[in-house]
C-alpha cells in the first residue's frame, strides 16, 4: 500500500514540473501554431538562471520562492525577445520551416549556454530546509516534492483563472480557436503573440528552475525536456491545458511505476500509451481537431524527371565520385562516403516528406536501426557483410510500417512530433540497453574486410538506392502518393487508398534510411547513439529543405553542400551556435530552399 | 454624395487563383449597399480583402481619410470597420459575453461607445443566453452574436457576408430591422447577398459583381425596377 | 434501366433533418438536376450518395446492389464518378499525368512501383484530353491551369475512371459565363455518348433548365416537386418558395 503511495507522489511530483513545460508549449502552439522546439531550452535557461540566482540568495524559503519568480520572469523576458527577434517574422512560413528556425535557436542557445556557464552540472546546494522529509503512510517522503504536487494544480488553477477571468485570457481562448477572426476584430496581434510567448517561456523557466532541487543545471536538460513535453502535449491535445495537465499526471505516475517495475524500458512504455491515447482520440485526450493547417504557403511546383543538363551534372559528379580514390587522400575519402550516405539518407526522408506528404522530425530513428541492426548482425551472429548489409534495411523497413500504421493518417504537426518521439524511444534503447547495444560506448569493430572495396559498394549502393527511389517515384504507385497528397478528396474518389500509399511510402523511405544507416556502419567500423539523436534527424531534415523540397535533385545537392558545410563548421568551436545561425538564416531568406529559390529568380 | 470607402484597381485571390481582377467599388456614406453576384463571383473574396484577410496584390482602398491598403487586418478594424463573416465564426469555445468581450473596444475619439448593456437591449435573446456557451445557441441567435459581437468595436462601416443565410424567415424580418436602425444611427453597411429579395428589403444601392470585377451600380430602386439586369448580371 | 434508386432516405444532425425521406431515381443517359436554396439538403444528399456520410434511414442501390455505408473509394470502385464543387487536381502534375494517374488507379494499377508511370496509358489520356478539350493544355503543370480549365480537368479525372453515374458539385460555380455554358453541354454531350447518369446540383437556373432531362426540388430536407425542367419551372409551389416572383 505504501508503495503505491509513494510512487503515487513521487509520480504527482515530476507530473508538476513536466506540466509546468507543457502548459506553457500548448499555450504557445494554441495561440501562435507554432510548434516551439525552443521551450526545453528556455527550460534549461531557467536551470541555469536559477541555479546564478539562487546560489546568490539567502537560502531560506522566502528568498527561494522570490528567486524562483525573478528566474521565471527573466525566461519570460527571453521568449517575449525570442518572439519580438525572429518568430514574428515566419508566422506565415510552412510549419516545418517554423520547428526548423526554432531548431536553430536550440543550437544557439545550447552553445550560448555552454559558453556562460560551462560544461559542468551545476547541482544546486540544498539548504537543511530542502532536505526535510515527512513520513508518508510509513515511508520517508521529500518535503520539496509535496511542495512540488502542490504547485501543478494552483499554476493550473492560475492559468485557468486568468483565461476566464481577465479580458486578455478571453483574447487568448479565442485566438487559440481562430486568430484571424480576433485580428478581424481590432485586437493587436503582435502583442498577443508576444506576451503569450512570454507567458509560455516563463512557465518552461518556472519548471526549469523547480526541478533543480531535485536534480542539477546540466546542457542536456533542452532536448529531454522537449521530447517529454511534445509527448504531453499530443497526448494531451495540442492547445489544451487541462489535456496538458491531465496527460502529465497519466505519465508522470506512469514513470514512477515503471521505473520500479520495467526500469529501463519507460520510455517505451511513454510511447506505448501515446499510441493507445492517439489510436482512440487522434486529437489527444482533450484536443479537438483544429482544422486544415494551411498549405497555401507551400508552393507546389511541378515536379518533372530530370533535364539534360541536370542529367550531365549528375554524369559528372558520379564520374568525381568514381574516381575519387585516385584524387583525394583518407579524409576526403571519410568525407565523399559521407556525402553517398548523406545522399540517401536525405533521398529517403525526401520520399517520406515529398511526394509523401509527411514531415518527419524522427528520421535518424530508421537510420539508427539501420545502423544497429548491421552492427549487431555482424558482432552477435556473425553475419557477413552482404547479409547485414541486406538485414538491416529490412529491420528499418519492418519497424516504419509497424509504427507507420500507428501514425500515417495524423497530418503535418502530429505526425512530425511523434515521428519525433518515436526517434527518442530508439535512441533511449540504444542509450540504455547496455548489453546489447554498448550503450554510450557503441557497437565497435564493425570493419568491411577490403576498405577501399568497400568505397565502390558504398557508392554502388547509395546511387542505386537513389535511382530506385527515383524509379518508384514516377512509376504509377509513386503518382497515386502524390495524387494523394495533391488532392486527398479528388484521389480518393478515384479509387486510390491514400493510407496505405502512405504507409508503403513510410515503409519504403524508412528501409532505405535504414541502408544508408548500414552503410554509415561499415564506413566507420561503428555504431553509435548519436546516429539516432535528434540533431542526426534535423541533419536530414536541413539537407531536404536546403535543396528544396519540390524534386528528388533538391535533396541530393543538399546532402553533399550540407556535409561539406558541416565538415567545415566541425572544425571549430561553438560549431552548435554557427549551425543553429545558419539554419535560422536559412529560413528567413529562403522559405522555399535554395532550388526553390532558383526556380524563383529565373 | 460623400463615400466612407472607395476601393480602385483592386485585385486579389487565393494561390494562383484571381478572384478579384480590379475592382473599383464605392460605399456612400450612411447607407447600406447590397452586394449582390452569383457564387463564386468573389462576394466573400472581396469583403476579406476590404477587411485586411486577404492581402491585396494591387490596388488602392481608402477608408475615411486612410489607405488601408495592405494593413493588418486588426489596425483596419482599429480604424473603424466591422467584420461579420458568412460562416460568423463566433468563438464556440466562449460564452456569449465573453464573445462580446472580445470585440469591445472603446472609440478612439473618446465619445461613448457600445455598453453590453446597450447591445443586450438591441438583442433581448443574447442578454437571457449572456453565460451560455457559444456553442449552444441557436443559429440566429449566433449570427446576432456575430454582428454585436462587432459592434461592441463602435465601427462606422459593417461588413457582412451573406447574413441572412440558413435562417428562419421570422428571423431575417428581426434582422432586416434591426440593422435598418444601425443604419439609421450613422453606420455606413456593405452586405454581400446572395438573396435579392433580401437585398432589395434591406439596401438603398446595389453593386453587382461577376467574374471578379464589378459590373452594375445604381441604386436599389433601380436594380428592381429592371429585373432584366437581375435576369442578366445575377442569373435569377 | 435504373443506374441510381434512393429510397426514403433521412439524415439529422442535431436536431435538424437535413434529408427528410427522399426517394428518386436516375436511369442510364439522363441527367438529373438537384436543386433548392442554400441549406435544402443538396450537399447532404451528395454526400450521402457517394459515402462521405452515412444516412440514418434508406437505401441507396447502385445498378441493383445495395451500396448504402459503404466508404467513398468503394463506391468509387463501383462506378460513381465525381467533380467537385471547388476543382481540384494534382497540382505537382501536368495535365497528361494527371489523367495517367486516374487511369492507372481505374485499372488497379496505383500498386505497381517498377512500371513507368509517364509511359502507360498515353493513347487513352490523349483520347480523354480530346474530349474535354485540354489537348493544348497537356504539358502545363495543374497546379497553373484557369479555373475553367481546372474544372475540364476535374471532370477528366473523373471519367477516367469510366463511371455509370457522375456526381456534380455545382459545376459552375466560379466559373465565367461562357465557360460555364460550354462545360455544361460538354456533360450533355459526355451523357448521351457513353449513356452516363449524372447528378447534379446547381445555382444557376439557366443550365439547369438547358441540359437537365429531369429536375428535383428540395426544401428543408423534403423533395418539394419533381419533373422535366418545364413543369417544375411552372409548379406554383416551386416558383413561391424557391424560384421566387417573376421568374
Amino acid at each position: 500500500m505504501s508503495f503505491f503511495l509513494t510512487q503515487t507522489l513521487t509520480g504527482l511530483a515530476s507530473a508538476s514540473s513536466l506540466f509546468l513545460v507543457a502548459a506553457g508549449l500548448t499555450v504557445i502552439f494554441g495561440v501562435t501554431r507554432v510548434v516551439n522546439f525552443a521551450h526545453g531550452s528556455l527550460c534549461m535557461l531557467g536551470a541555469f538562471i536559477g541555479w546564478s540566482i539562487l546560489t546568490r540568495l539567502p537560502r531560506d524559503p522566502a528568498w527561494f520562492a522570490l528567486g524562483v519568480l525573478a528566474t521565471a520572469a527573466a525566461t519570460a523576458l527571453i521568449g517575449a525577445a525570442l518572439e519580438i527577434g525572429l518568430l514574428r517574422r515566419i508566422y506565415r512560413a510552412p510549419e516545418l520551416f517554423q520547428l526548423l528556425a526554432t531548431f536553430g535557436v536550440v543550437l544557439v542557445l545550447a552553445d550560448a549556454t555552454l559558453w556562460l556557464w560551462g560544461p559542468n552540472d551545476l547541482p544546486l546546494p540544498r539548504p537543511p530546509w530542502l532536505r526535510q522529509f515527512v513520513m508518508i503512510a510509513g515511508s520517508r517522503f521529500p518535503l520539496f516534492d509535496l511542495v512540488l504536487i502542490a504547485i501543478g494544480p494552483l499554476v493550473l488553477g492560475g492559468l485557468l483563472l486568468v483565461f476566464h477571468r481577465t479580458r486578455w485570457g478571453v483574447l487568448v481562448r479565442a485566438a487559440t480557436q481562430d486568430r484571424d477572426m480576433v485580428a478581424a476584430l481590432g485586437v493587436d496581434q503582435r502583442l498577443l503573440f508576444t506576451s503569450v510567448f512570454a507567458l509560455g517561456a516563463g512557465l518552461a523557466g518556472l519548471g526549469g528552475v523547480l526541478a533543480l532541487p531535485a536534480g542539477s543545471a546540466n546542457l542536456q536538460i533542452d532536448l529531454a525536456v522537449i521530447t517529454e513535453a511534445f509527448v504531453i502535449v499530443v497526448v494531451g491535445g495540442l492547445g489544451s491545458i487541462g489535456g496538458a495537465y491531465l496527460a502529465a499526471v497519466l505519465i508522470g505516475v506512469l514513470q514512477a511505476f515503471g521505473v520500479v517495475v520495467l526500469p529501463g524500458a519507460t520510455l517505451v512504455l511513454v510511447f506505448v500509451v501515446m499510441a493507445v491515447v492517439l489510436v482512440v482520440r487522434p486529437y489527444g485526450l482533450l484536443g479537438r481537431d483544429r482544422g486544415q493547417s494551411r498549405t497555401d504557403a507551400e508552393a507546389v511546383i511541378l515536379q518533372r524527371p530530370a533535364g539534360p543538363w541536370q542529367i550531365t551534372a549528375a554524369g559528372i559528379g558520379l564520374a568525381l565520385f568514381l574516381a575519387a580514390p585516385l584524387l583525394v587522400g583518407p579524409f576526403g575519402m571519410a568525407i565523399a562516403t559521407e556525402m553517398l550516405v548523406a545522399m540517401l539518407f536525405a533521398a529517403s526522408l525526401h520520399v517520406m516528406m515529398g511526394p509523401g506528404g509527411m514531415p518527419s522530425f524522427g528520421h535518424a530513428a530508421w537510420f539508427g536501426i539501420g545502423a544497429y541492426g548491421a552492427a549487431l548482425l555482424a558482432q552477435n551472429l556473425a553475419t557477413p557483410m552482404p547479409l547485414a548489409l541486406a538485414g538491416a534495411p529490412i529491420l528499418a523497413g519492418l519497424a516504419a510500417f509497424a509504427v507507420g500504421a500507428f501514425i500515417v493518417r495524423l497530418s503535418g504537426v502530429y505526425l512530425a512530433m511523434l515521428t519525433l518521439a518515436f526517434a527518442q524511444i530508439v535512441w533511449a534503447v540504444a542509450v540504455q540497453f547496455v548489453g546489447l547495444t554498448g550503450g554510450d560506448n557503441g557497437v565497435l569493430g564493425v570493419w568491411p574486410a577490403d576498405p577501399r572495396g568497400f568505397y565502390y559498394v558504398a557508392l554502388a549502393l547509395c546511387v542505386g538506392g537513389v535511382l530506385v527511389l527515383r524509379r518508384i517515384m514516377f512509376s504509377p504507385f509513386g503518382f497515386a502518393l502524390r495524387a494523394g497528397r495533391d488532392a486527398p478528396a479528388r484521389a480518393a474518389a478515384s479509387g486510390i487508398d491514400m493510407t496505405a500509399h502512405r504507409l508503403a511510402a513510410f515503409t519504403l523511405s524508412g528501409a532505405a534510411a535504414g541502408l544508408a544507416g548500414a552503410i554509415f556502419t561499415y564506413s566507420k567500423g561503428s555504431a553509435f547513439p548519436t546516429y539516432i539523436s535528434v540533431s542526426h534527424s534535423v541533419d536530414a531534415l536541413i539537407m531536404v529543405l536546403l535543396g528544396g523540397i519540390g524534386s528528388l535533385a533538391g535533396p541530393i545537392i543538399g546532402a553533399i553542400a550540407y556535409t561539406g558545410l558541416f565538415d567545415l563548421l566541425l572544425a571549430s568551436d561553438f560549431w552548435r551556435a554557427r549551425l543553429g545561425a545558419v539554419i535560422i538564416a536559412l529560413v528567413l531568406f529562403f522559405p522555399a530552399g535554395l532550388a526553390g529559390w532558383a526556380e524563383r529568380r529565373r | 454624395m460623400t463615400y466612407l470607402l472607395e476601393a480602385s484597381g483592386l485585385s486579389a485571390g487565393y494561390g494562383r487563383a484571381t478572384i478579384l481582377d480590379g475592382i473599383a467599388c464605392a460605399l456612400p456614406a450612411g447607407a447600406i449597399t447590397a452586394l449582390l453576384g452569383r457564387n463564386g463571383a468573389g462576394k466573400s473574396t472581396l469583403i476579406k480583402t476590404l477587411i485586411g484577410l486577404l492581402p491585396p496584390r494591387a490596388g488602392a482602398i481608402r477608408f475615411a481619410g486612410h489607405e488601408i491598403a495592405g494593413l493588418p487586418p486588426w489596425r483596419i478594424a482599429r480604424l473603424g470597420i466591422g467584420y461579420v463573416p458568412e460562416e460568423r465564426r463566433i468563438f464556440t469555445d466562449l460564452t456569449v459575453a465573453e464573445n462580446l468581450m472580445v470585440g469591445a473596444r472603446a472609440p478612439d475619439d473618446g465619445q461613448p461607445g457600445w455598453t453590453t448593456a446597450q447591445i443586450f437591449a438591441l438583442f433581448p435573446n443574447l442578454a437571457e443566453r449572456a453565460h451560455a456557451s457559444a456553442r449552444q445557441i441557436s443559429g440566429g441567435e449566433q449570427q446576432m452574436l456575430a454582428i454585436a459581437r462587432t459592434l461592441m468595436g463602435n465601427p462606422r462601416l459593417l461588413l457582412l457576408d451573406e447574413p441572412s443565410e440558413g435562417l428562419a424567415p421570422v428571423i431575417v424580418d428581426e434582422m432586416i430591422a434591426m440593422l435598418a436602425r444601425l443604419r439609421d444611427g450613422g453606420i455606413t453597411m456593405l452586405v454581400a447577398e446572395q438573396n435579392l429579395a433580401f437585398a432589395g428589403r434591406l439596401a438603398d444601392h446595389a453593386l453587382i459583381i461577376e467574374t471578379g470585377q464589378v459590373t452594375w451600380t445604381g441604386t436599389m430602386a433601380a436594380l428592381q425596377a429592371a429585373p432584366e439586369i437581375a435576369a442578366l448580371r445575377l442569373g435569377v | 434501366m435504373t443506374v441510381l434508386a434512393v429510397t426514403g432516405l433521412q439524415k439529422r444532425f442535431g436536431g435538424v433533418r437535413a434529408v427528410d425521406d427522399v426517394t428518386f431515381s436516375i436511369v442510364a443517359g439522363e441527367i438529373l438536376a438537384l436543386i433548392g436554396p442554400n441549406g435544402a439538403g443538396k450537399s447532404t444528399c451528395f454526400n450521402l450518395i457517394n459515402g462521405q456520410i452515412a444516412p440514418d434511414h434508406g437505401t441507396i442501390h447502385l445498378h441493383g446492389r445495395d451500396i448504402t455505408g459503404l466508404a467513398p473509394r468503394q463506391i468509387a470502385r463501383l462506378g460513381v464518378g465525381r467533380s467537385f464543387q471547388i476543382a481540384a487536381g494534382f497540382a505537382s502534375m501536368t495535365v497528361r499525368q494527371n489523367l495517367q494517374t486516374a487511369f492507372a488507379a481505374h485499372h488497379r494499377q496505383s500498386w505497381r512501383f517498377w512500371h513507368d508511370a509517364m509511359g502507360a496509358h498515353i493513347a487513352e489520356a490523349e483520347a480523354l484530353l480530346a474530349r474535354v478539350g485540354l489537348v493544348a493544355q497537356a504539358d502545363r503543370a495543374a497546379g497553373v491551369l484557369a479555373y475553367g480549365d481546372l474544372k475540364r480537368l476535374d471532370l477528366a479525372i473523373a471519367l477516367a475512371g469510366a463511371p455509370g453515374l457522375l456526381l456534380m458539385d455545382e459545376p459552375g460555380a466560379g466559373m465565367a459565363l461562357a465557360e460555364r455554358g460550354a462545360l455544361m453541354r460538354l456533360v450533355q454531350k459526355l451523357a448521351r455518348e457513353d449513356g452516363m447518369a449524372v447528378l447534379f446540383t446547381e445555382h444557376d437556373m439557366a443550365a439547369v433548365f438547358a441540359i437537365a432531362d429531369r429536375v428535383v426540388v428540395l426544401n428543408r430536407g423534403k423533395i418539394l416537386a419533381s419533373g422535366d425542367p418545364a413543369s417544375v419551372r411552372a409548379d406554383p409551389l416551386v416558383q413561391a418558395r424557391y424560384l421566387g416572383a417573376g421568374r
